[in-house]
């Protein structure tokens, strides 16, 4: 069993004009999905990720920021041993939300996470200064 | 515009180099495109359409273009990673039948060996910030669907390791492959993980390398002493995490799979010979499912107890040892899986893989990550006479 990772340089987020609210979110511990405008203003209104300023899912324009639960459970999880400093766990979740987003699995054994384990999202700092990154912890 | 009977594989070459530290890049692109052209009976000045994909040095098709010293009336740069030459196969059936180029040369050369890519610069992709923190790399943006094929289905690493196993029983037969000698399903399990569920022997080799295809208009392949490799139909498809509706259980090959027999009108029972990108075996599995030669969910039982093996089981695939064993020139398998179909149905393939009688065969495809995005394409080609 390898133990969680928790030194594992993470790089930094770099934004950019779309994203900017997403991520100065994240420096405050809020945790954003997309959401389209609902279907009386012409979308979908269903919850997307990444988040875009137009619903990958219908187009429609206006999608705004929500905050999401935090909660997912676990859809898919690789432990990758080779071609990096240490292992970590990459892998999917699906959101309470609705989407599947890729993430990294931490605060426990890499080895021990399974697909269909609840999950909950925790905020894991890259660089100074920058955003944290949201990644997923057992509930 | 359907392109069935449009155009032929008039030349095709692998280049030998597996480790190429005393060449150049563009240099090994142009030898698979003499190689190439000698295998078609043809000469530089007789190509008028280019065909290259992101591993060609340059601005799209224009240094290579240069380099070689072509003249051209028909140009494609086409990127969907190591899928890209069999779509350009098609593509240059397209253009041949709307009358844009009569002869096109596809090449595909590098040495991820030998020298580092380097990848243009640029604007960041909008994924970047919400994927390049996790450590996606190619093998567990693979891993995730093996594992996710596992948990829905009960696919197991030994049904997986069959298809390495397979790869071998063909690559003990080429004198160029990496890796020649053949393994057990019990040796792909032991050998290390690289990202679970995938072991070392899961993986495709790294190589140095190239090769090229030509593509020419009728009247010209029927001018030529080579037998007649017709492209009968043709699919493409891009598939990606789709603003989280992602679905991990399959391919694009479901989208470019489906047209292309159509086109040809033909079946998966009709195909007498598979090239299936084999950059893992978790790529192949999922293909086969995708592509109809199977159902969905049962890819596992089918690649068990040697159904891929020529000679032994009922879909020869990767009759050169494929990626898993031969090689993977620039990490793109894309042109060496049309080289080796169209080996089998020119009856030029080793004696001890030629698949008897091969008059259809089908090459697909998988470029980019199958666990993010990706492209596929897939090919149908048929010997004339
Ligand atoms: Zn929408």
């Amino acid at each position: 069993m390898a133990e969680p990772s928790t030194t594992r340089k993470v790089p930094a987020p770099q934004g950019n004009p779309e994203t900017g609210s997403f991520w100065d979110a994240a420096r405050q511990g809020r945790f954003m999905v997309g959401r389209c405008v609902s279907t009386d203003k012409g979308g979908c209104g269903k919850a997307h990720y990444y988040p875009r300023s137009i619903c990958p899912f219908c187009f429609a324009p206006g999608a705004t920021l929500e905050q999401a639960s935090g909660k997912a459970v676990i859809y898919t999880v690789s432990v990758t041993y080779r071609g990096a400093p240490e292992p970590y766990a990459i892998g999917y979740v699906e959101l309470e939300e609705g989407p599947r987003i890729m993430t990294n699995f931490t605060g426990a054994a890499l080895e021990s996470f399974r697909i269909g384990d609840p999950v909950k999202v925790v905020f894991i700092p890259t660089e100074p200064d920058a955003p944290p990154v949201p990644m997923f912890a057992p509930a | 515009m359907s392109i069935k009977g449009k155009a032929y594989i008039v030349g095709a070459y692998e280049h030998p180099a597996r480790h190429a530290p005393d060449k150049s890049t563009p240099q090994l692109h142009a030898e698979s495109a003499l190689g190439a052209l000698q295998d078609a009976g043809l000469s530089r000045d007789d190509v008028d359409g280019y065909f290259c994909a992101g591993d060609a040095p340059g601005f799209g098709a224009l240094s290579m273009a240069d380099y070689m010293g072509l003249k051209l009336r028909h140009i494609d740069s086409t990127e969907t990673g190591g899928s890209s030459y069999i779509v350009h196969v098609a593509h240059a059936a397209e253009a041949i039948a709307a009358g844009r180029c009569s002869v096109a040369l596809i090449t595909l050369a590098g040495r991820p060996r030998s020298e580092p890519f380097r990848r243009g610069g640029g604007v960041a992709p909008p994924e970047a910030d919400f994927e390049t923190p996790y450590g996606g790399q190619t093998s567990n943006l693979y891993g995730m669907c093996a594992a996710r094929h596992m948990y829905e289905f009960g696919t197991t690493s030994e049904q997986m390791a069959w298809i390495k196993v397979a790869a071998s029983h063909h690559a003990q037969y080429n004198p160029h492959a990496m890796l020649q000698n053949v393994v057990t399903v019990e040796e792909v399990l032991a050998s290390p993980i690289i990202s679970t569920p995938l072991h070392r022997l899961d993986c495709c080799v790294v190589s140095d390398g190239g090769g090229a295809l030509i593509v020419a208009a009728p009247e010209i392949a029927r001018s030529l002493k080579r037998p007649l490799v017709g492209v009968m139909g043709a699919g493409e498809a891009v598939k990606g995490p789709r603003g989280g509706e992602l679905d991990l259980t399959f391919s694009a090959a479901a989208w470019s799979g489906p047209p292309a027999f159509e086109m040809a009108g033909v079946t998966p029972a009709d195909i007498k010979y598979a090239s299936i990108y084999d950059s893992f075996t978790i790529t192949v599995l999922m293909q086969l499912e995708d592509l109809g030669f199977c159902k969905k969910g049962e890819g596992g039982r089918f690649v068990a107890d040697g159904n891929l093996i020529s000679g032994v089981g009922k879909l020869p695939f990767n009759t050169d040892g494929g990626g898993l064993c031969n090689n993977h020139p620039a990490n793109r398998g894309g042109i060496t899986k049309v080289i080796e179909a169209v080996r089998q149905l020119r009856g030029e393939a080793h004696p001890q893989v030629q698949v008897p009688n091969c008059d259809i065969a089908l090459a697909t495809g998988i470029g980019g990550a199958l666990g993010a995005r990706h492209g596929a394409g897939t090919v149908i080609l048929e010997r004339e006479g």
